[in-house]
């Protein structure tokens, strides 16, 4: 069988993709230049009303403000914690390191919003952690949930979003390591150079994609999400996702579509960056 | 034979499927925490059917879900003001107050006689507003403290909307207070105004029904007053109980909620004051009325069942078990009789029911106003003004 035959198992994957992608952008693309009430078209007017809103609105800024702040905060925490780990469970000598990392894998397998409902009752000022801290004679309480600085950085909205999106930085990081030629760290100590060294110059840039691959999975649910700050945010802090949410509730389609493509746009924008440094698309998504 | 057991586990599995799709199914969207699950199950049981719940935390949320249409909902219960919109809307169907053996004009408690004469005033074709919907349960809006932080309950006395909406003196209590805000922008918005009469921002005791720029920006202004802890719905009452909130803006209902949940244990009603003695619950002397009613969407595929299920919640033994859980007020007249006079033996729901401002109709000098519905585009427009005084 040629490859064009095969070519042609592709169509089905097309189609669906026309009528599941394509189609909904292109209505979102139209509904931002209506005013309607929701999808109903007989009503509707061609209106600029949320272009003009999207670059007049100051909670739009604070929005994108506060959620890149928390999805950047949580990105860099998550590599910080995760690289290590990859590290270490693909240099080890475990016979079977599936199963740790399976460890890291298994609480998804729980109900993220059951997750962060329990990870924000435990944050609180009066919880379980706070009475056995007092009961023992600490009285550190630092309530963090509720708390929220300047910057839109909440303590709780990033401990949420570290939580359930680590996984996702272990992973690929742990593929890309598992998959370094080790006579390459050989040569390199063979060369003089001590461990230190050899993880600088060898390991970190060999596994540079996985990074990638484990940022862009972590930053990008972190930053569009909207249940978790929902959740953990205490309700003080809008974020983009949030703003969505509050815009498609009261069936405002208009304005809910635009933020809903300048995600896009940002998410498009950080791709192509990707592609534009990993020229032999070795960066796996 | 281990290919035996796996076809046998296949069949089994089928069948048990099968099983289950071949029941007439029941869709409900309902507020979280807001039936006694246990009567949805005798329920089942009794009418050999398949209940489906969904949840929703707002009436705007049960409105964007009934709208969409994604699932065919055949009983919902919003508030209200959102059933006069889905009316005029044409999205719901009138109830046939013939199929329900236990409807009774004269079985509603008064005050809720009052809400439900008001319903409809613009639309004269609803001339009884039953045959819309059936009311499930009502009350007002009251704050709900800390009773443990001392001065807090006279502070709520003397400053009634105020003592949420304005920043309290510095030093007046031992640390700043920690107040939660309703997360409903309709409720939010109201609230607000009606603070705002009080104080002689606006001089207009309808404000809180009304949306205008000038009002809009009042409301802004006013929620700008202080930062909240919280924002948010069902978490409110929680938090007050922990302790980690001071003060809230909630259904008064949700204090009753709590209080059952609290002195579900208690043998005694010494023991569930002691119980409860951390919480308290104030009705300021004007305020919100509402009721939720059970309506059925237009797009209902089972409107025989919806109104069974609708005439089985009318019966004062089941409004009775429903109402142990729920903690809201009662609709049903029988139903506050029995929960008053304890004849069921509960002493301690009828302690609540007589220290606490349980049925509204028997609270003194005070306003309670119900809602009328915003349109879509005004509703959209309070929403981001309180998503604006979130972002500051």
């Amino acid at each position: 069988m040629n490859i064009k035959k095969l070519g042609r198992l592709v169509v089905p994957y097309l189609i669906w993709m026309c009528v599941l992608v394509g189609l909904p952008l292109i209505i979102m693309v139209v509904l931002t230049f209506l005013k309607s009430n929701a999808l109903d078209l007989s009503t509707a007017e061609f209106s600029f009303d949320s272009w003009r809103l999207l670059f007049s609105d100051l909670t739009v800024r604070t929005a994108l403000k506060n959620s890149v702040v928390n999805a950047g905060i949580a990105t860099i925490i998550c590599f910080i914690i995760g690289y290590p780990v990859a590290y270490i469970v693909a240099n080890s000598n475990f016979s079977n390191k599936l199963i740790i990392l399976v460890l890291t894998v298994i609480p998804m397998w729980s109900n993220s919003l059951l997750r962060n409902n329990a990870i924000a009752n435990l944050l609180s000022e009066r919880s379980i952690v706070n009475d056995v801290l007092n009961n023992i004679g600490l009285s550190f309480i630092w309530p963090i949930r509720g708390v929220f600085y300047d910057s839109g950085f909440s303590p709780a909205v990033v401990i949420g979003l570290v939580l359930t999106y680590l996984p996702f930085m272990i992973l690929p990081i742990y593929t890309v390591l598992e998959k370094i030629d080790k006579s390459l760290l050989e040569a390199s100590m063979d060369l003089g150079a001590n461990k230190v060294k050899t993880f600088f110059r060898v390991t970190f840039p060999l596994s540079i994609k996985g990074v990638t691959t484990g940022i862009i999975m972590v930053f990008l649910p972190s930053f569009s999400g909207f249940a978790i700050p929902k959740i953990l945010g205490s309700g003080n802090l809008v974020f983009i996702g949030t703003l969505i949410d509050s815009r498609f509730m009261n069936r405002n389609y208009n304005f809910g579509s635009l933020l809903s493509l300048v995600i896009l746009l940002i998410i498009f924008g950080s791709m192509a960056l990707i592609f534009k440094v990993d020229k032999e698309g070795e960066t796996l998504i | 034979m281990k290919k035996i057991y796996l076809l046998l586990g296949v069949v089994l599995t089928s069948l048990a499927l099968i099983a289950c799709t071949s029941k007439p199914k029941l869709y409900v969207l309902n507020w979280g925490e807001y039936i006694n699950e246990d009567l949805v199950e005798q329920f089942e049981n009794e009418y050999g059917v398949k209940v489906v719940l969904s949840y929703a935390d707002s009436s705007e949320a049960m409105e964007q879900k009934v709208k969409e249409g994604t699932t065919k909902f055949d009983i919902v219960i919003p508030s209200d003001y959102m059933i006069e919109k889905l009316w005029d809307e044409g999205y719901l169907q009138a109830i046939d107050l013939s199929k329900l053996s236990n409807f009774d004009h004269s079985a509603f408690v008064p005050g809720l006689n009052g809400i439900m004469s008001m319903m409809f005033q613009d639309n004269p074709e609803v001339t009884n507003a039953y045959t819309v919907s059936m009311p499930y349960f009502w009350g007002v809006f009251g704050l709900m403290y800390n009773r443990q932080l001392s001065g807090l309950e006279a502070y709520i006395e003397a400053n009634q909307w105020g003592a949420v909406f304005e920043q309290e003196p510095a030093n007046l209590f031992t640390r700043p207070l920690k107040v939660g805000m309703y997360d409903a922008s309709r409720l939010t918005y109201s609230a607000s105004l009606i603070y705002a009469n009080d104080k002689g921002l606006v001089d207009d005791q309808t404000a809180l029904n009304k949306f205008s720029t000038v009002y809009l920006q009042t409301s802004e202004q006013v929620l700008s007053q202080r930062s909240y802890t919280l924002w948010a719905t069902d978490m409110l009452k929680k938090d007050v109980e922990a302790g980690n909130l001071d003060l809230a803006f909630v259904y008064v209902g949700d204090f009753f909620d709590t209080y059952l949940i609290l002195t579900e244990n208690a043998k005694t009603t010494e023991e569930a004051t002691q119980l409860t003695s951390h919480i308290g619950i104030f009705v300021p002397d004007t305020t919100i009325a509402f009721y939720d009613g059970m309506v059925i969407p237009a797009a209902s595929r089972n409107v025989d069942l919806a109104h069974t299920f609708i005439n089985y919640f009318l019966d004062p033994e089941i409004a009775y078990e429903n109402s142990g859980i729920v903690g809201y007020t009662t609709v049903l007249t029988e139903t506050a009789e029995m929960i008053k006079n304890a004849t069921k033996g509960d002493v301690i729901r009828s302690v609540m029911a007589s220290d606490y401002p349980y049925d509204p109709s028997t609270i003194q000098d005070f306003t309670a106003i119900p809602l009328i519905a915003f349109s879509n585009a005004d509703t959209d427009s309070v929403a981001a003004m309180i998503n604006t005084v979130k972002s500051k």
